[in-house]
């Protein structure tokens, strides 16, 4: 029997909303939101809630690009630059970038720019803002050859060096294990029971801190090849530095003496540089041995009596700076690797990642004379050697078709984008072919690299440029039906630039941003929530999204960052779908809806009539007796003779927590069946 | 509608590809250290140092503007000298050490070819070939110039440097 109120039967009813559909035939009824719905999120099973607007963080900027990086997020470039592009990423205790713009963590400036040169920043004492952080370019360079001789064993070698031999060097940046090609080869000298003094030439200026030394078999320094012997730490090699100022003299005697003792067996082949100012002098020699702890023997004599003579003590061996002592058996090298000949830096690109132990720049070998750039884009992919996230050799370079726009991080592998298709790279293992790269599709693809997603499950969402949003289907093919409840509104999103996604993990939303719009897809619900009209939280469009330890975080072109869905709540309107007169024209005389409401404001309800969307026939104010569920008094708007009536609840939510929705709209009045 | 799983995508993915030839790795070797090749490279990479360098001019004044800006400058110098621009590399070059390292490098192109230091060559037994006689001058680098690659020689002993 039909429900009846103050005697008047009902005309339409609205509860279990499906969802936004902004497509669907005006003259189609059924339980949805309409156009003109706002700031309506899913939850539970499609119960409708008042979409909480935008949380600022007020310490932290957004960026053109953002990615996760360890449990932060990371962005490329200010959103006054449209160009900007690139990823940032984990390696060992460093941050990997690549790219165009200024490279942020955490919403802070790191004070580096990115480029296409894959560069980095190594994380010192929580940060990297040390003065050693860098910024470094990845790889590092084939250093000069060292100078060898062969020296009486000093305190603790024995002298195992034995007829001719030559050694390599090679740089070493520890905290990455990044290595150099190996130098050219030493001077050959011949040893009889001996040691090496090799000294070493200065260090890069990109971020070496270690060196390794390579060295051939015993008597084979001529023409035997050169193995791994041993690494040694810069510091060692810089070594220390010790003045006095009380350094007493004789003349023509190579002793000298100093006030405070201190002086070891350790000092022996150190570099002494003298200074006196009366009588004039100055001497650079070195110490050959330490009678005394307060008493140098020199290898020159000095020419001056002189006391308050300066005295600079610097390490050395047999007075040569920068100089270390190595010896070794032939069978110290059994097992050992060849001095590493395969470690060239690596090439420019667009975008890089690292899956398992490999590091790879994509986007490589654009031009045969220009530079790669955002303009001159390669399509070539360079791996880096296992483990080695700074060594790429030049002959396992991967070819494709096409150029990256965007190189997204999925679970384990990574989906790499370009205008007209998308590929998987995973990782395979094994020396030779470490990655494998695998067509996904083509014939579309994306611009821009905030046109792209990666959703729940893993799943890629696109926006592309000539049509509606797309995602991976099951059988890895794209599938457009999703989205085609909005299509009517998101057809009018005609600037690919403005088409942003973003993933949401706490609400499970792929949100859809243009503008200052978000159409929320509620994966779990596979419904749409009515879009988000950000305009007066936010400044100009949003530009960018990442998700942030499952929370959604978005750019404003003011380079502002915000949270999404978290902030005091908005202005939540709940449109109803066209309801059909069943006979000729209804007379609306009654509305009632149930509501959930965080305050006791207004609620505005309207009534629109004969398909008009853009103006209300009545609208009327009615004011919530208490917070929570609740039925709201009657309003009577008495429209009259309507073919088609809709309605709308705007109410406002205040509160981050509070819990503001719309339960179900029922309309009563009597019908007639005059037509027009 | 269909339910997301990426195993079965992946799986998917290979599937279809398994017929399809596979991306195939390069097997020509592009030698990075032909000139024209490590030309291009460290032009690149000196460009990312301007812009770097650039953008920290335009920062505020602080400690780590200024150690940003040595490191980014000792670097640039470092590239100029790779590529053979040593009056270029010592006019930016911080580090005082770095700058009398490309001096003598510089000095050194600029020397006659010909010109040698008077250190003598030592007759040593070795164990393969018997008495040989070793110089104590030797190629310790390679090093671009605007004539192309020169080997910088220098003496282990009295560290003289010739380019040639």
């Amino acid at each position: 029997m039909p429900r009846t109120l103050q005697g008047l039967p009902k005309l339409a009813e609205w509860l279990g909303f499906r969802g936004y559909r902004s497509s669907v035939p005006k003259e189609e009824s059924g339980d949805y939101l309409a156009v003109g719905s706002e700031n309506v999120m899913l939850t539970g099973t499609r119960k409708l809630q008042a979409f909480k607007g935008m949380l600022e963080r007020p310490d932290s900027d957004g960026g053109m690009v953002m990615m996760n990086v360890a449990e932060q997020y990371a962005s490329i470039g200010q959103v006054s630059d449209v160009t900007a592009y690139g990823n940032a990423f984990n390696v060992y205790a460093s941050l990997f970038y690549i790219g165009k713009g200024l490279v942020r963590l955490a919403g802070e400036s790191l004070m580096v720019t990115a480029s296409a040169t894959l560069s980095l920043l190594i994380k010192r004492a929580g940060g990297y803002t040390d003065p050693e952080s860098g910024p470094w370019q990845a790889g590092l360079a084939q250093p000069s050859a060292p100078i060898i001789r062969a020296i009486t064993p000093p305190a603790g070698f024995t002298g195992k060096v034995n007829g001719v031999v030559s050694a390599v060097i090679w740089r070493i940046r520890s905290t990455t294990g990044a290595v150099s090609i190996h130098s050219e080869t030493s001077n050959i000298v011949a040893a009889a029971n001996q040691s090496i003094a090799i000294t070493l030439p200065l260090p890069d200026a990109n971020g070496q801190d270690y060196w390794g030394i390579g060295v051939t078999r015993n008597a084979e320094g001529r023409v035997g090849a050169h193995f791994e012997l041993t690494e040694i730490s810069e510091s060692e090699v810089d070594g220390d530095t010790i003045s006095r100022t009380d350094v007493v003299t004789t003349a023509a005697s190579p002793t000298i003496t100093s006030a405070a003792a201190g002086f070891t067996s350790d000092h022996i082949g150190w570099t002494v540089n003298l200074t006196s100012v009366s009588p004039a002098f100055t001497l650079s020699t070195y110490v050959i041995a330490v009678p005394a702890p307060n008493t140098l023997t020199l290898a020159a004599p000095v020419p001056s009596t002189a006391s308050g003579v300066s005295m600079a003590l610097g390490t050395a061996v047999e007075g040569t700076e920068r100089t270390v002592v190595i010896e070794w058996r032939d069978g110290d090298l059994i097992g050992k690797e060849f001095a590493p000949y395969r470690d060239y830096p690596p090439p420019n690109g667009l975008y890089a990642g690292a899956i398992e132990d490999i590091v790879f720049v994509d986007g490589c070998y654009a031009d045969a004379e220009s530079a790669t750039s955002s303009a001159v884009r390669g399509s070539a992919i360079a791996p880096s050697e296992p483990g080695k996230p700074e060594s790429y050799s030049p002959d396992s370079v991967i070819f494709t078709n096409d150029i990256p726009t965007a190189l997204l991080r999925g679970d384990g592998v990574y989906w790499r984008l370009g205008r007209n298709s998308c590929y998987v790279i995973t990782y395979l293992g094994g020396q030779e072919k470490p990655l494998s790269v695998q067509i996904v599709w083509e014939g579309l693809g994306i611009e821009y690299q905030h046109q792209a997603c990666v959703g729940e499950g893993g799943r890629v969402y696109i926006w592309p440029n000539e049509r509606g949003p797309m995602r991976m289907s099951g059988q890895a093919s794209l599938e457009g039906d999703f989205a085609t409840d909005v299509a009517d509104d998101l057809a009018l999103c005609t600037i690919p630039k403005k088409r942003v996604i973003g993933w949401d993990g706490k609400f499970q939303v792929m949100a859809f941003c243009y503008g200052t719009r978000i159409w929320p897809w509620f994966t779990a619900l596979q419904a749409w929530g009515a879009p988000a009209q950000v305009a007066a939280d936010i400044e100009g469009d949003i530009v960018s999204c990442v998700t942030e330890n499952g929370i959604l975080l978005i750019t404003d072109a003011a380079d502002n960052l915000y949270e999404y869905n978290a902030g005091n709540g908005s202005v939540m309107k709940v449109r109803t779908g066209w309801a059909m007169s069943n006979g000729g024209m209804d007379n609306v005389a009654l509305i009632e809806a149930a509501v959930r409401s965080d305050n006791v404001s207004s609620v505005i309800i309207d009534t629109f009539a004969d398909g008009d969307e853009t103006a209300a026939v009545s609208s009327m104010a009615v004011a919530p007796s208490r917070t929570g569920y609740q039925r709201l008094p009657a309003v009577w708007p008495n429209v009259l003779d309507c073919e088609s009536h809709a309605i709308q609840i705007t109410i406002e939510s205040t509160s981050e927590t509070g819990d503001c929705g719309v339960e179900s709209i029922t309309t009563y009045g009597d019908a007639h069946s005059m037509i027009r | 509608m269909t339910q997301f799983s990426l195993d079965k995508a992946l799986q998917a993915i290979t599937e279809r590809n398994a017929e399809a030839p596979d991306l195939s790795e390069g097997i020509g070797r592009i030698d990075q250290n032909t000139p024209e090749v490590k030309r291009r490279r460290i032009r690149q990479l000196e460009a990312a140092v301007l812009s770097q360098i650039e953008y920290l001019q335009g920062e505020p004044e602080s400690e780590l503007k200024t150690t940003r800006l040595n490191v980014a400058l000792d670097r640039l110098g470092e590239l100029r000298a790779e590529l053979g621009d040593y009056e270029g590399a010592i006019a930016v070059t911080v580090d005082v050490r770095r700058v009398a390292e490309y001096q003598k490098v510089q000095e050194a192109i600029a020397r006659d070819p010909s010109e040698t230091c008077a250190c003598p060559l030592v007759r040593v037994v070795d164990g393969a070939s018997g008495f040989v006689t070793l110089s104590p001058r030797f190629k310790a680098q390679r090093i671009l110039t605007e004539k192309g690659y020169l080997d910088l020689i220098r003496c282990a002993n009295c560290g003289f440097m010739n380019a040639k």
